[in-house]
């Protein structure tokens, strides 16, 4: 259990090992000659009113997770706790009602809505579903969420080629946001975006989560906006996280290699700073063939012989921190 | 809900100004917009405008009626196959005229041309709507449901697509006996495969677009993402291949009719006027020009107007 | 100043590109100079310019670009005037560029090793056997583990970094006096960032190359640049030293936009975001194309900032900032 601020915080998603592996397949008759191992073996929590930020580079499998949380793809084993139910148990009907309580924004604005509706009626899908019949309170709704995320309303008869990337990516947000979900997945919500645009929906994501209260997974490889807006941090590498920690303390206190590498290869705007680079070797090596032992072993410049043999596991070292390394559990 | 927070305050002031300027467009009119800015999508559109309006003032502007055997009916003598007449162009305006000549069973030819638009129209129209309702049916389902479904489906549409087209629509109109029913019927089947192939071509890309991602999370229901999502994201390229395909059913049908498989003299039909007078190519040239400039002209239109279409509806040529 | 001799002169260079709705200028009287050995970074946001500005010097414009006016002098040459086998000789040669994406870069039919060699063979006019040795030579430079068998490979075969490391290669083959490199990491993860920016510092020093690099990331800036230009709209708003740019900059747009991005350590939740966005090249106002954004808007001379557009005011020695509240009364 966290305790908050305002004392001891709800469960709102249990992760239970969750292991999700894709098939390679390949020939006329498609046999699976390998599995990608996107997301393996992933225990986390999420508490209510939280923002945990998820950080890795690509194929680390943090998007993958994502979509696991909102169900968008089903895992291989493994289970997720949603607001103290076991969704594996509802029917395909009944998870669809369920869906209103989690919700995703997607990383680009150019796919992410649907060119031949328009503002109005992409946004007013989530209410048609779940049963507003009143078109008048529709679009009262409509009008209020567009308000929230500082869009006019005479969008609402527009397409959304005639908006720009930051406004689409707010018009998604008030698509997500108009069911009052209590979990928002954001995958790489502001990546797509110039750099004075981010700003912007960052503030926007970071001032709605306290009005509305919501609990967000904030899913990007950006550390210094992840950190912007996160209460807590987990880094993710190759299909498992090594490291989970609060934010205040990350810059400073993040035990595990990678993470060290990750916080030092970050370039810093400032050209006084003349940091001490980690310089890693090699290139992430492929999620199909993970290296035995500790995944990172093999571009680690601390490994040990341990580290090639055994895998670390995921322990506590201190209150709220927790890391996979040979190095620290000793 | 109902505060105003800072940051959507300062969002929102004076940054939708361009927005207001222009009149919503959705994508049918920008399509039409681009269409028709380009010159083959114009001269395309004009030219089938022209044709439908022939087709429909036929009973107007056809002197004959084009079943009319005219022979004993007139004042002079008519000659079997007689050429064109035209009085402004100096024949004799004692001759009754005959703009496009006489055919081999002494009909005005002009009216049956005139009148042969119509059913070319018609075959076009219909036995691509059977073709692309059936092929667009069987491609989504394909595309949706994958497995086994789609296997059954696919290798069905590979069988047929395994025979040279003609000659399967000829195979099918023997089975079946000669007319334009059955020739439209084979048409049909022939050419739908393509349709059921590009939908699920097309159905497979948008079905892992975010937006279709984003109604999945919203909680529509398969029907709903089939319908509203997916569908009217996929047709583009259908609707540039159903353009096309008018033109090639035009072309196919009068194939079938020149070869005695489609449809039957005395129907004015082009394939069929071309066929009953293939062997008078040098005496009786203008039984055989007419009718085949015609299709050209109509296949012509289709084709333009196809292509024009295509490249409106191309996303990647930004205005 | 530095006695460094120039290698790249660019005057006034102005380019635009041919749309349905007329002509639109995408750079807009840009000049800047590029010395031996040192880094000159481009900074600014997508559509700003500078993207375009590489390929109008290099000539690689697509066909609705156009140079409309402006020189770049390379070693007293106007590069802009050439015919296209003279620009062919240069490029890969003497001038290199590498750009964002590898993957579309390289040719997918060729092996890596081959596509090398080639340059050697055709610009260093080399044989097969010793081009294969040097090309042998370049990958392990270029720090590609195992070069003997990663000659033999497809571009496809390789990740991002390994694809941009062969990129750097090639254009650094015949030791070029000047790398255009655009936005060559955006791509990349960010651990292999820092490898490439690393390899890219280590080949400087080794053959004294000139780098041109274009990135809308400050941090990549900070890092490696000695000079920064800073574009808005198609113009250059404030230049200089990267120093005294980070340190004191003065035009309203970089301060903005160093002060909108979040900052690894810092914890300041909530950013000073600009206001609205980039207007769009065809919708340009006639004065200072930031004046609708700006926050340092002085009630003096607002008038001049919405009907004027304002010159380059030059400060110092080499620092200047396109901005009225510059101008000295």
């Amino acid at each position: 259990m966290l305790v908050g601020k305002r004392g001891l915080m709800k469960k709102l998603v249990e992760v239970i090992n969750l292991i999700k592996h894709f098939p390679v397949q390949k020939g006329l008759f498609k046999r699976t000659v390998g599995l990608v191992k996107a997301v393996d073996d992933v225990s986390l929590e999420i508490y209510e009113g939280e923002t945990l930020g998820l950080v890795g580079e690509s194929g680390c499998g943090k998007s993958t997770l994502g979509k696991l949380l909102v169900r968008l793809i089903d895992p291989t084993s493994g289970s997720i706790i949603f607001d103290e139910k076991n969704l594996d148990s509802f029917s395909n009907k009944e998870l669809r009602r369920q869906r209103q309580y989690f919700q995703m924004i997607f990383q680009d604005p150019n796919s992410s809505l649907d060119p031949r509706s328009t503002v109005g009626k992409s946004i007013e899908e989530g209410l048609i579903i779940h049963g507003i019949k009143d078109n008048q309170e529709r679009q009262k709704r409509i009008k209020e969420m567009l308000n929230l995320v500082g869009i006019s309303a005479n969008a609402i008869e527009r397409f959304p080629h005639e908006f720009s990337g930051g406004q689409r990516q707010r018009i998604g947000i008030a698509r997500a946001l108009i069911l009052k979900p209590k979990l928002v997945v954001c995958d790489e919500p502001v990546s797509a975006l110039d750099v004075s645009v981010q700003a912007q929906v960052l503030n926007l994501l970071n001032e709605l989560k306290n009005e509305l209260s919501l609990t967000l997974l904030f899913i990007s490889h950006n550390l210094s906006v992840v950190e912007n807006i996160s209460d807590r941090i987990a880094i993710m590498y190759l299909g498992q996280i090594i490291e989970m920690l609060d934010t205040s303390k990350f810059a400073l206190d993040c035990e595990h290699p990678y993470s060290k590498a990750l916080l030092s290869a970050i370039p810093i705007p400032d050209p006084n700073v003349k940091k001490k680079r980690v310089i890693l070797k090699g290139d992430v090596p492929s999620p199909i063939n993970p290296p035995s032992g500790c995944r990172f072993h093999t571009r680690c410049p601390q490994a040990i012989s341990k580290c090639e043999r055994t895998e670390p596991l995921l322990l506590e070292l201190s209150q709220h921190h927790k890391a996979s390394c040979h190095l620290l559990s000793d | 809900m109902s505060k105003l927070g800072r940051v959507s305050k300062t969002l929102s002031d004076n940054f939708d100004e361009d927005l207001l300027l222009q009149e919503p467009m959705s994508v049918w009119k920008r399509t039409f917009k681009r269409l028709w800015s380009r010159r083959s999508g114009k001269i395309g559109l004009l030219l089938i405008g022209f044709i439908f309006l022939i087709a429909f003032t036929a009973p107007i502007i056809a002197p004959y009626d084009p079943q009319e055997v005219l022979i004993g009916k007139e004042i002079v003598k008519l000659k079997k196959r007689e050429g064109p007449c035209i009085h402004m162009l100096g024949c004799d305006s004692a001759k009754p005229q005959h703009l496009m000549g006489i055919d081999g069973n002494y009909r005005d030819q002009y009216s049956r041309i005139i009148y042969g638009s119509r059913i070319s129209l018609s075959i076009g129209f219909s036995t691509v709507a059977f073709a692309v309702t059936g092929g667009v049916l069987l491609g989504a389902l394909a595309a949706f449901f994958g497995g086994w479904i789609d296997n059954i489906i696919m290798r069905l549409m590979d069988v047929i697509l395994g025979f040279p087209s003609l000659l399967l629509a000829i195979a099918i109109v023997a089975v079946l006996g000669p007319g334009i029913r059955n020739a439209l019927l084979a048409i049909a089947i022939v050419t739908l495969p393509a349709y059921a192939r590009l939908t699920r071509a097309s159905v497979l890309t948008v079905k892992e677009l975010d937006f279709v991602k984003a109604s999945i999370t919203l909680g529509a229901s398969p029907t709903r993402l089939l319908l509203f999502r997916i569908l009217p994201n996929s047709l583009t390229p259908v609707v540039v291949l159903a353009t096309l395909g008018i033109a090639t059913a035009i072309l196919d049908a009068a194939g079938l009719s020149f070869l005695g498989l489609g449809a039957q003299p005395p129907m004015p039909e082009w394939g069929t006027m071309l066929g009953s007078e293939r062997n008078q190519v040098f005496s009786a040239p203008h039984l055989v020009f007419f009718p085949g400039i015609a299709i050209m002209i109509t296949v012509l239109s289709f084709n333009l107007f196809g292509d024009g279409l295509r490249d409106a509806l191309d996303p990647r040529l930004n205005d | 100043m530095s006695t460094h001799p120039i290698q790249l002169e660019v005057n006034n260079l102005t380019t635009c590109f041919r749309t349905s709705t007329g002509n639109v200028t995408a750079v807009d009287d840009i000049s800047f100079s590029l010395k031996k050995g040192e880094t000159l970074c481009i900074v600014g946001e997508s559509g700003c310019g500078k993207s375009v500005s590489a390929l109008s010097i290099m000539g690689l414009l697509p066909p609705s670009g156009y140079v409309k006016s402006g020189s770049a002098n390379f070693h007293n040459d106007n590069l802009l005037s050439m015919s296209s086998s003279q620009l062919e000789r240069l490029r890969g040669n003497r001038i290199s560029m590498i750009f964002q994406d590898p993957g579309s870069s390289l040719n997918p039919v060729m092996r890596i090793g081959d596509q090398v060699s080639e340059i050697f063979k055709i610009h260093l006019h080399m044989s097969k056997k010793e081009s294969e040795r040097k090309t042998l030579e370049m990958l392990r430079q270029v720090e590609i583990p195992d070069p003997e068998s990663r000659m033999l490979a497809y571009p496809h075969e390789l990740s991002g970094g390994m694809a941009q490391r062969v990129m750097i290669a090639m254009a650094l083959v015949c030791s070029p006096d000047i790398l255009i490199a655009d936005e060559p990491t955006t791509a990349l993860d960010v651990t292999i960032q820092s490898q490439i920016l690393n390899l890219m510092i280590q080949m400087q020093s080794k053959t004294e190359t000139a780098i041109l690099l274009i990135t809308h990331d400050l941090g990549v800036v900070a890092e490696m640049a000695n000079n920064v230009l800073v574009m808005y709209c198609g113009q250059i708003v404030e230049y200089g030293d990267v120093k005294t740019v980070f340190n004191s900059p003065v035009h309203p747009y970089t301060k903005a936009l160093m002060q909108s991005i979040p900052i690894i350590g810092e914890k300041t939740k909530r950013l000073d975001a600009i206001p609205g966005r980039v207007p769009s090249l065809n919708l340009l106002p006639p004065g200072c194309r930031f004046e609708k954004r700006c926050s340092e808007k002085n009630t003096n001379i607002t008038s001049d900032c919405q009907e004027k557009i304002p010159p380059i005011f030059n400060l110092n020695d080499n620092h200047g900032s396109r901005c009225w509240l510059e101008k000295e009364d």
